[in-house]
C-alpha cells in the first residue's frame, strides 16, 4: 500500500511537472520577453519606412486637402502592407482615407484605394461593390477595371474577368490589359497561349519592376500547365529582377510541392514572419523531421486567438486555417470543412487544391465529386489539380472474427 | 508608356498599383496594430486586512488599488511622436529615452480612466469626476521598461489608480485614433475576482466600462463585514478628504488668505529682552488663538453644510457655490489689505466655510458614498479635510518662520500675497461665471 502510494505521488509529480513545462511552453508563445538595452546606440526597432507624416490629433478637416499627396501617402502604406505582410499598414491607409471612407461622393481614385485596402483585408464583397460603383460613375477608370478583373479571377468568374480586361484595353493601357487577359486564359486552361503571350510581354518589358511582375505571372501559368522546371526558373528570374513577398511565398509552395524542403526553408528564412511564411516554414521543418515545426503551430494558434480577441473576422482567413488543419494538425476532416467554407470567399487554384486534397485524405468521395463538379463549372484547369487522385473510400471498420 | 504617363498624375499611381495586383489576395500576417493593457487589483494599500470579511465584502467597503500596465509597439508610437528623431527608420535606445516624456504625455491624454457613479459611460457626470475631483483615480503613466513581442519591440508604461469602490470605472482609449483605423487595445486582467478580457477601439465614442458601479446593498451581509466596511469607508473617505483639500487649490487659497496676516512665531523671543518680551509674546499668543478660532470657525462652517448637503437636507447648485468660493477668496484677501474693524475674521471664516462645505459635498456625492455607510464616510471625509487643513497651515507656519523676520514681510508677503490671491480668484470667478 505504502509503495503504491509512493508511486502515485511520483506519478503525480511527473504529471504536474509535465503540465508545468507545457504551460511554460505555451506561455512563451504568448508572452512578451523583457528587453534590456545595453547602450544608447542599440537599435530597438527597425521601421519599414521613416515616418514622414505625424497628424496632429487636433488637426482640423477644414485645412485644404492635397488629394495627390493623400493618394501618394495611401499608396505608400499599401506598398508597406504588401512588402511586410504587416496588416497595421492597412489600418494606417484607412486612417488616411477616413474623410472619404464609404462616402458615395468621394473622388473615384480614392474609392479605388479604399477598395484596395478592403481587398487587402479580404473584404472582397465590399471591394467589389465599391469598384462596380466606380466604373458606373467613371467607365474609363482603368485601375478600377483592373482590380475588378483580379477580383473576378479570385472568385473564379473568368468570363467577367475577361470583360473587365477588355474594359482595361478600352481605357488605353494595352500592356496591363494583355497581362490581365493572359492570366485569365491561363486559368481557363489555354496554357500555351498564356505562357507564350506572357513570355513575349516579359521580353518586351524594359522596366525591372514590371518585368519581375510579368515573370511571376509567367511562373504561375507554367505551374498551372504542369511545367514545374521552367516555372522554377521563372520564379527565380522574377525574384532576381525584384524581390517580392508574394512571389517568394508562391515559389516556396512550388519547392515544397516538389519535395525540396531544404531550398524552400532557405528561401523563406529572410522573409517577414507572416502567417503564410510561418505556415510554410513549419511544413518544411516537418518534412525534414525538425521538431521546431510544432512551436510554429503553437504560434499560429495563438495568432488566431489574438485575431479573435481583437474582434477580426477569422472566417476571412479560411485558407490559412484550412492549410494549418491539413499540414500541421493532420485533421483532413476539419480542413475540408474550412476549405469548403473558404471556397465561398475565394476560389483560386490553391483553394481548390486545399479542398480536394482534404477530401482525398479524409476519404470523402461525396465531397470530392461535389468539389470537382463545382470546379468544372467554373472552367478552371490546373495540372496540379488534375494530378490529384480520386480518394479511396475508407474501409468500413471490420469486426474481428 | 511615355504618352501614358503624360495623361495625368493619377496614372502614375495607377501603374504602381497595377504591379501590386499580383499579391492582392494573399493572406499575410493577419494581426494588425495592437496595444496590450493589463489591469490588476493590487491587494495591498487601502484594502482592509480584516480576516473576517470576505473578499467581495471588502471590495464593496473600500477603495480599490489598481495597477495598469500598457504595452505599445514602438513602430506605432513613432506615428504619433517623433521617436525616430533622426528619421533613419531605426529607433535606438537613446532616441527612445529622449522621447519618453512626450510618449508619457501622449498616453496621459489618450489612455484615461474616468470614474462615474452611473452606468452612463458617455454622460456628462463622468467628466466632473475625472482627474480634478479624484486625482487618485486617474492614470499618470510612467515608463516601465521594454519588451519584445511577436511583431516587434514594445514600450511599456505603468500607472496606479486608487478608486472609490462604488464607482464605475471607465476607460477612454483614443491612442492612434487618427493614425490607424484598425488599431485595437487588448485588455486583460482581473477586477473584483472576475477575469477581464475585452478589446477597445480608439474609434469608439463611448468609454469602455471596466467595472460597473456597485451598490452597497449587495455588499455588506454580516456584522463583521459591516464593521470592516465602516473602518475602511472612514479611512478611504479620510484620505479622499485630505487629498481633496490639499489638491483643491481654491480651498488652499482661502486658507492662505485667512492666515496671511497672522504672524505666528514658534519660538519665544530670546531671553534678556525682558521688557519687550511680555508684549511680543502676548501678541504672538493672541495670534495663535486667532488662528485657532478662525480655523475652527471654518471647520464648523463647512462641516455643517457638508452634512446637510450629503444627507440631502439642503440642495445647492454648484452654479453659485463655485463662484462664491472664488468670491470668498477675493473678499478675505481684500480684508487683509483694508481691514474693517467691526468685521470679525472668525465670523467670515464661518460664513464662507459654509459655502466651501457645499463645495466639498459636491465632491462627496460624486464619489458616491454608499448609503449604509454614509455617516462613516462623512466622518472620515470631514476628518480628512481637517487633517489636510492642519497640514497646510503647519506648512505655512513653518515657511512663515523664515519669512517673518524679513523687513519686507508685511508689504511683500501679506499685501503682495493678498493682491496675488485676489487676482487669481478673480480669474477663477470669471471662469466659473463664464
Amino acid at each position: 500500500m505504502k509503495i503504491l502510494r509512493k508511486h502515485a505521488t511520483f506519478h503525480w509529480l511527473v504529471v504536474l511537472s509535465l503540465a508545468w513545462v507545457l504551460a511554460l511552453a505555451n506561455a512563451t508563445a504568448w508572452a512578451a520577453t523583457e528587453l534590456v538595452p545595453r547602450s544608447d546606440d542599440e537599435v530597438l526597432e527597425t521601421l519599414a519606412a521613416p515616418t514622414l507624416r505625424r497628424p496632429s490629433p487636433l488637426s482640423t478637416q477644414s485645412a485644404p486637402v492635397d488629394l495627390a499627396l493623400v493618394m501618394r501617402q495611401v499608396h505608400g502604406e499599401i506598398t508597406l502592407a504588401r512588402q511586410t505582410g504587416d496588416t497595421r499598414y492597412w489600418g494606417r491607409a484607412q486612417a488616411l482615407l477616413a474623410p472619404w471612407w464609404d462616402r458615395a461622393d468621394a473622388p473615384p481614385d480614392l474609392v479605388v484605394l479604399q477598395a484596395t485596402v478592403q481587398q487587402g483585408r479580404h473584404e472582397f464583397d465590399a471591394a467589389r461593390r465599391l469598384l462596380t460603383a466606380v466604373v458606373t460613375r467613371a467607365p474609363g477608370h482603368a485601375q478600377a477595371w483592373l482590380d475588378l478583373a483580379a477580383l473576378s479571377r479570385l472568385q473564379a468568374d473568368y468570363p467577367a474577368s475577361l470583360r473587365a480586361c477588355d474594359a482595361v484595353a478600352r481605357a488605353g493601357i494595352a500592356l496591363y490589359a494583355q497581362a490581365c487577359r493572359l492570366e485569365t486564359v491561363s486559368l481557363q486552361g489555354k496554357h500555351s497561349d498564356a505562357t507564350q503571350g506572357l513570355q513575349r510581354l516579359v521580353e518586351t518589358s524594359a522596366d525591372t519592376a514590371q518585368r519581375s511582375w510579368l515573370l511571376s505571372l509567367l511562373a504561375e501559368s507554367l505551374e498551372r500547365a504542369g511545367r514545374d522546371v521552367p516555372a522554377l526558373q521563372a520564379y527565380r528570374a522574377s525574384l532576381e529582377a525584384q524581390h517580392d513577398l508574394y512571389t517568394a511565398v508562391a515559389f516556396s509552395d512550388l519547392l515544397l510541392r516538389t519535395g525540396k524542403a531544404g531550398p524552400a526553408l532557405r528561401l523563406l528564412e529572410p522573409l517577414p514572419l507572416t502567417d503564410a511564411v510561418l505556415l510554410r516554414q513549419a511544413s518544411a521543418w516537418r518534412k525534414l523531421g525538425d521538431k521546431r515545426w510544432s512551436g510554429i503551430r503553437d504560434e499560429l494558434r495563438s495568432r488566431t486567438a489574438e485575431l479573435r480577441r481583437r474582434g477580426d473576422n477569422v472566417d476571412l482567413h479560411g485558407r490559412e486555417a484550412g492549410l494549418i488543419a491539413l499540414w500541421l494538425d493532420d485533421d483532413p476532416q476539419q480542413a475540408l470543412r474550412l476549405a469548403e467554407r473558404n471556397l465561398q470567399l475565394q476560389r483560386e487554384p490553391v483553394d481548390w487544391w486545399l479542398a480536394l486534397t482534404s477530401a482525398q485524405q479524409s476519404g470523402d468521395v461525396a465531397a470530392w465529386s461535389r468539389l470537382q463538379d463545382q470546379r468544372r463549372s467554373t472552367g478552371l484547369h490546373d495540372q496540379r489539380l488534375d494530378n490529384l487522385r480520386v480518394p479511396v473510400r475508407q474501409a468500413e471498420p471490420r469486426v474481428a472474427s | 508608356m511615355n504618352a501614358l504617363l503624360q495623361r495625368g498624375a493619377w496614372r502614375a499611381a495607377l501603374l504602381g498599383l497595377a504591379l501590386m495586383l499580383a499579391g492582392t489576395h494573399m493572406a499575410l500576417a493577419h494581426k494588425g496594430s495592437d496595444a496590450y493593457l493589463d489591469v490588476r487589483q493590487t491587494p495591498d494599500g487601502l484594502a482592509p486586512s480584516a480576516g473576517t470579511a470576505s473578499g467581495a465584502d471588502r471590495q464593496d467597503a473600500s477603495a480599490q488599488d489598481f495597477r495598469f500596465v500598457l504595452s505599445v509597439a514602438l513602430r506605432d508610437l513613432d506615428q504619433a511622436v517623433a521617436v525616430d528623431a533622426n528619421g533613419d527608420a531605426r529607433i535606438t535606445w537613446g532616441e527612445l529615452k529622449h522621447a519618453t516624456p512626450q510618449l508619457l504625455a501622449l498616453l496621459d491624454q489618450t489612455v484615461r480612466l474616468t470614474a462615474s457613479t452611473s452606468d452612463n459611460t458617455s454622460g456628462t457626470r463622468e467628466g466632473t469626476t475625472d482627474g480634478a475631483a479624484n486625482p487618485a483615480c486617474a492614470l499618470y503613466w510612467r515608463a516601465d521598461g521594454l519588451e519584445r513581442r511577436s511583431d516587434g519591440s514594445y514600450f511599456r508604461a505603468a500607472a496606479t489608480a486608487r478608486c472609490v469602490h462604488a464607482q464605475a470605472l471607465n476607460l477612454r482609449y483614443t491612442l492612434f485614433r487618427t493614425q490607424d483605423a484598425n488599431h485595437r487595445l487588448l485588455i486583460a486582467g482581473r477586477i473584483n475576482e472576475v477575469d477581464l478580457l475585452t478589446t477597445a477601439s480608439p474609434q469608439q465614442t463611448a468609454a469602455l466600462q471596466l467595472r460597473a458601479p456597485r451598490r452597497l446593498a449587495d455588499g455588506v451581509t454580516s456584522v463583521d463585514a459591516a464593521q470592516a466596511g465602516r473602518w475602511a469607508t472612514s479611512r478611504d473617505y479620510f484620505l479622499l478628504g485630505m487629498h481633496h483639500l490639499l489638491l483643491g487649490y481654491d480651498h488652499l487659497a482661502f486658507l492662505l488668505a485667512l492666515v496671511l496676516p497672522l504672524q505666528l512665531q514658534l519660538r519665544a523671543r530670546p531671553p534678556g529682552d525682558a521688557g519687550a518680551e511680555t508684549g511680543a509674546s502676548a501678541t504672538n499668543r493672541a495670534n495663535w488663538r486667532a488662528l485657532l478660532r478662525t480655523i475652527t470657525a471654518f471647520t464648523l462652517g463647512h462641516s455643517v453644510t457638508l452634512i446637510l448637503a450629503t444627507l440631502g437636507l439642503t440642495q445647492v447648485s454648484p452654479n453659485w457655490v463655485e463662484p462664491v468660493i472664488a468670491l470668498s477668496i477675493i473678499a478675505t484677501a481684500a480684508l487683509n489689505l483694508r481691514p474693517i474693524s467691526w468685521l470679525r475674521i472668525e465670523w467670515m471664516a464661518l460664513g464662507f466655510g459654509m459655502v466651501h462645505g457645499y463645495g466639498f459635498a459636491g465632491l462627496l456625492q460624486e464619489a458616491s458614498a454608499p448609503d449604509g455607510l454614509l455617516s462613516w464616510a462623512l466622518v472620515g471625509f470631514n476628518l480628512g479635510v481637517e487633517a489636510g487643513q492642519l497640514m497646510a497651515v503647519a506648512a505655512w507656519v513653518l515657511l512663515a518662520q523664515w519669512l517673518m523676520t524679513r523687513r519686507w514681510y508685511v508689504p511683500v508677503v501679506v499685501r503682495g500675497g493678498s493682491v496675488l490671491l485676489m487676482g487669481l480668484a478673480t480669474v477663477w470667478l470669471w471662469q466659473r461665471i463664464a
